[in-house]
């Protein structure tokens, strides 16, 4: 019995024209996350995961299929919280102004929005860099304000387009634990892409594997029975791990 | 590192004058043809009060017209950015202006606006505008798109995108063109004061030159030259301020 999903992404396909030719980027994905669930999606690089984000966050309109963002079709554009891929801390901002970023555009009071920001930056193992410029602040420390200012959106939909895909593996595994637990406080709905199977586990309550472009979904698993937080040497950890990579590798399920 | 930045151009530049001086005396040069540098030198403290009397206006004259031209430009850039079907229409006779030597403009101009300092304005604001135009415009095309998407998805109006991310972003490309709009607007200034005018450094240069006062000429073009240099550098001064972040991100734009 499922849920009420407030997001549902059904038989969404896209193609785009390159120079004249048609490419196919997603042939047919579904997808659907019920309040507070963490759905991740990997497949291998190239397959479409971004444009399955952008469709999402509304930024694209799928050839077919629907999208559904708290059951509504319309205004898709605004109601989730995008964490693209590139480097999007403005430079000319401080640490604290870009984590307020989404809410000021929403029109939230300065003195509202700093005063939550400023409770979160402990949280965010940001305390005293308030006041830093980006390029002050390491790749792991900078990529936390970004993923501060996705909290922060007000929004409960978040979008994590390969958040931590830039940090280096120590770095990212204690990434990968600490965003758990604040996924665990703030409740919001998450949708993850990544490429990295061992995050999917550590960190997802279902998994959603694409097949190369043109993106279908390949297999679709549930990692419930794996109570959280997930020991990486654990054994059902490790066999799930490997069964989902030789899907991924061998392509078929 | 600095003090050979500096002592270079300053030695090759003492030479200079050396070689000049020598030359002139060696040559027996009339000082209505030519005079030494110890003789503008002298000629500029002791008429110094003088000439400041007269840079006052024409730097006023320039400021105006840098400020004029600047807002001008920037404002042209935003209309031209936002709108394509304006830009199409009003592009080929920005360009054509340009092709239209200002010394053909400036008559028509003192007839138009008198002899006061308005006509001197606004030939400083019609050279400057057009590199602070190309520059902005430029600047704010080359915005990342991912990054207007982000605005999108946090629901940003258009204002809030151009005040908050297109408007920066293009900061350093509007630097650029003011700095070379500061050097225009001497020449545009100058330009003004020789049609027709009855005070500035123009003026006295015309003065002087016809009074065979060759020393009082180069005496003004110095302090034109002082003037140029100072704006200049004043620029780089707010730009290292105001840009303090341009150095350390790569290329926002």
């Amino acid at each position: 019995m499922r849920s009420p999903a407030i997001l549902e992404v059904d038989s969404v396909r896209k193609a785009f024209d390159v120079r004249g030719v048609r490419i196919g980027v997603l042939d047919s994905v579904s997808l659907f996350a019920s309040d507070g669930d963490w759905v991740t999606v990997i497949g291998p690089s190239g397959c479409g995961k971004t444009t399955l984000l952008r469709i999402v966050a509304g930024l694209l309109e799928p050839d077919a299929g629907s999208a559904l963002v708290n059951g509504a079709r319309e205004e898709r554009l605004g109601a989730t919280a995008l964490l693209p891929q590139s480097d999007t801390l403005l430079p000319w901002r401080r640490a604290i102004d870009n984590a307020v970023l989404a809410s000021e555009i929403a029109g939230v009071p300065r003195a509202t929005a700093l005063a939550e920001a400023t409770g979160l930056f402990e949280r965010f193992g940001l305390s005293g860099f308030e006041s830093t410029y980006p390029w002050q602040l390491s790749g792991g420390m900078q990529q936390r304000v970004v993923l501060m200012r996705t909290f922060l959106s007000g929004r409960s939909i978040l979008l994590l387009d390969e958040p931590l895909g830039a940090l280096d593996p120590l770095t990212r595994a204690t990434m990968q634990d600490w965003l758990l637990s604040v996924w665990n406080e703030l409740r919001k709905t998450i949708v993850l892409v990544t490429h990295d199977v061992e995050e999917a586990v550590v960190l997802s309550d279902r998994l959603v594997v694409l097949t190369p472009r043109p993106a279908r979904v390949l297999s679709e698993w549930s990692f419930e029975d794996l109570p959280r937080p997930r020991s990486r040497t654990d054994l059902a950890f490790m066999r799930r791990r490997a069964e989902i990579l030789s899907v991924l590798v061998g392509g078929t399920s | 590192m600095t003090a050979r930045r500096v002592l270079v151009p300053a030695l090759l530049f003492l030479a200079a004058l050396g070689l000049w001086e020598m030359g002139v005396r060696a040559f027996g040069v009339p000082v209505y043809i030519l005079p030494p540098p110890s003789r503008i030198f002298a000629t500029f403290f002791l008429q110094f009060p003088l000439l400041l009397g007269h840079a006052g206006v024409t730097l006023a004259e320039i400021l105006l017209g840098l400020l004029l031209g600047g807002a001008g430009g920037l404002g042209l850039a935003v209309i031209l950015f936002y709108s394509d079907g304006v830009r199409r229409a009003v592009e080929p006779f920005v360009i054509a202006s340009q092709m239209v030597p200002v010394f053909a403009m400036a008559p028509l101009l003192i007839v138009w606006l008198g002899y006061g300092l308005w006509p001197k304005v606004v030939v400083s604001a019609l050279i400057g505008f057009f590199p602070v135009a190309v520059n902005a415009l430029d600047g704010l095309r080359s915005t990342r798109s991912d990054m207007v998407d982000l605005f999108r998805t946090m629901g940003a109006s258009r204002r809030q995108t151009l005040g908050k991310l297109l408007l920066p972003a293009a900061l350093p490309a509007l630097f650029s063109g003011l700095k070379v709009a500061a050097t225009l607007s001497v020449v545009g200034a100058t330009i003004g004061e020789w049609v027709g005018a009855r005070r500035g450094l123009g003026y006295l240069m015309l003065q002087s030159n016809a009074r065979l006062r060759v020393d009082l000429v180069f005496a003004a073009i110095l302090m034109l030259t002082l003037i140029g240099l100072s704006l200049f550098a004043g620029f780089r001064i707010i730009e290292r301020r105001v840009l303090h972040w341009a150095a350390h991100s790569r290329r926002f734009g």
